[in-house]
């Protein structure tokens, strides 16, 4: 079964198989390590941790529009 | 999963310019002793000191207003808050609540100043009243109740939460529409012009945007994640934001080093040519004789605003607990 994964602050969401890796999710999300960060319950994890079936995950956009 | 390159526990984040992986710990610290370093290498305070912060309610005002704070009781300098409620809709009301909340946890003074009470309308009625780009009076009336305030309260530096990322942004565009005289003011530190504006420091100058976020996140100080519902996504600046981190992600550093080394040739770049001078009205700067405040609500309301924004902002500073000033030493 796959991943739910959130995109904030735009809303979207995202499907991940397990073992997907952070830095992964962040590319599907249209961002690289420098413009998103990847949360796995609420904590934030670096881009090699892989994505495990019962994480809540959170792609996260810290570039903010100005 | 990756270690602390300090300490061996579960990293957090990657500093990929330092080649250095980092826990919660470490990348709270690292942050704040970026910030402390950067403060001294461009002197943006000294003892006695009184610092107004404007926080929008996002993470890199937080981020700020949270080290700000911390520092204030090592360095013995003062910091206020302001928040600037603009009236946009749902999204001003949240920031409000943001910024409540983290002045409150922070223990900072803040002062609230409402657009809508003081010219009575909200930002977008200002900016389809002057028909006119709703960031550009955005900014414009964001910029002149800053400085009024900080006059007000006799501030010597306004903290702008310019990150890393911002200014790298503004000034590839300066130099994009080759803006040049823009470029000294885009610097870690713009000097006071007495009894007209107070100066600028952006302790946040070599913080990256991903850095604010991760600080505000792991320090617990709240702050809005919400997009201005204005917010262009294909503005130069935004488009800019998405390939400068492009080529930082090829050239890890390549952000710090164009602002280090901008930073030193600040100097060289032509200054802004508009004349410095004071407004007929409510006396602040201006670059003719009405500044741009008044001239906006005089079209807008048939007279100029200045001189009741001073007066409606004087009586909201009144009630603050200021601490007694020792004398005018600390001045330059």
């Amino acid at each position: 079964m796959g991943v739910k994964v959130r995109i904030v602050p735009d809303g979207r969401y995202l499907e991940a198989e397990p073992g997907v890796r952070a830095l992964d999710l962040l590319k599907l999300a249209g961002m690289n390590s420098e413009s998103g960060v990847v949360l796995v319950n609420g904590r934030p994890v670096t881009e090699d941790y892989r994505i495990r079936e019962d994480d809540e995950v959170t792609v996260v956009r810290v570039l903010s529009g100005g | 999963m990756a270690r602390c390159s300090v300490c061996g526990s579960p990293a957090v984040a990657h500093i990929r310019y330092q080649r250095r992986y980092l826990c919660e710990r470490h990348l709270i610290e690292y942050v704040e002793s970026k910030i402390r370093r950067s403060m001294s290498r461009y002197k943006m305070v000294r003892p006695g000191y009184r610092v107004l912060v404007p926080v929008s309610g996002g993470k890199d005002s937080a981020t700020v207003l949270a080290v700000l704070s911390r520092l204030s009781r090592e360095t013995g300098f003062e910091v206020i808050a302001l928040h600037i409620d603009l009236g946009i809709g749902e999204y001003s009301v949240k920031s409000k609540e943001a910024s409540m909340k983290a002045a409150g946890k922070l223990g900072v003074p803040l002062v609230i100043v409402s657009v809508k009470e003081i010219t009575g309308y909200t930002i977008p009625e200002l900016a389809r009243k002057a028909k006119r780009p709703v960031c550009s009076v955005c900014g414009l009336v964001k910029r002149y109740l800053i400085n009024l305030v900080a006059m007000e309260i006799d501030a010597d530096a306004v903290a702008l939460g310019h990150n890393a990322d911002d200014l790298a942004v503004y000034s590839m565009k300066s130099f994009i529409t080759q803006d040049l005289s823009n470029l000294p003011k885009l610097g870690p530190k713009t000097e006071s012009i007495p009894g007209l504006a107070v100066g600028r420091i952006r302790p946040l100058y070599e913080v990256y945007e991903k850095e604010s976020y991760l600080y505000a996140l792991l320090t617990g100080t709240p702050f809005l994640h919400e997009e201005c519902p204005n917010v262009d996504f294909n503005s130069m600046e935004n488009r800019l934001k998405v390939h400068i981190n492009s080529l930082e992600e090829e050239k890890p550093g390549v952000k710090i080093t164009m602002l280090r080394n901008m930073a030193k040739r600040i100097k060289d770049y032509p200054k802004p040519k508009l004349p410095i001078s004071k407004c007929k009205h409510c006396g602040l700067l201006s670059s003719g004789d009405e500044c741009s405040f008044c001239r906006l609500t005089r079209r807008i309301t048939g007279r100029p605003l200045g001189p009741k924004a001073r007066e409606a902002v004087r009586s909201l500073t009144s009630s603050l607990q200021l601490a007694p000033r020792q004398d005018s030493a600390y001045k330059s």
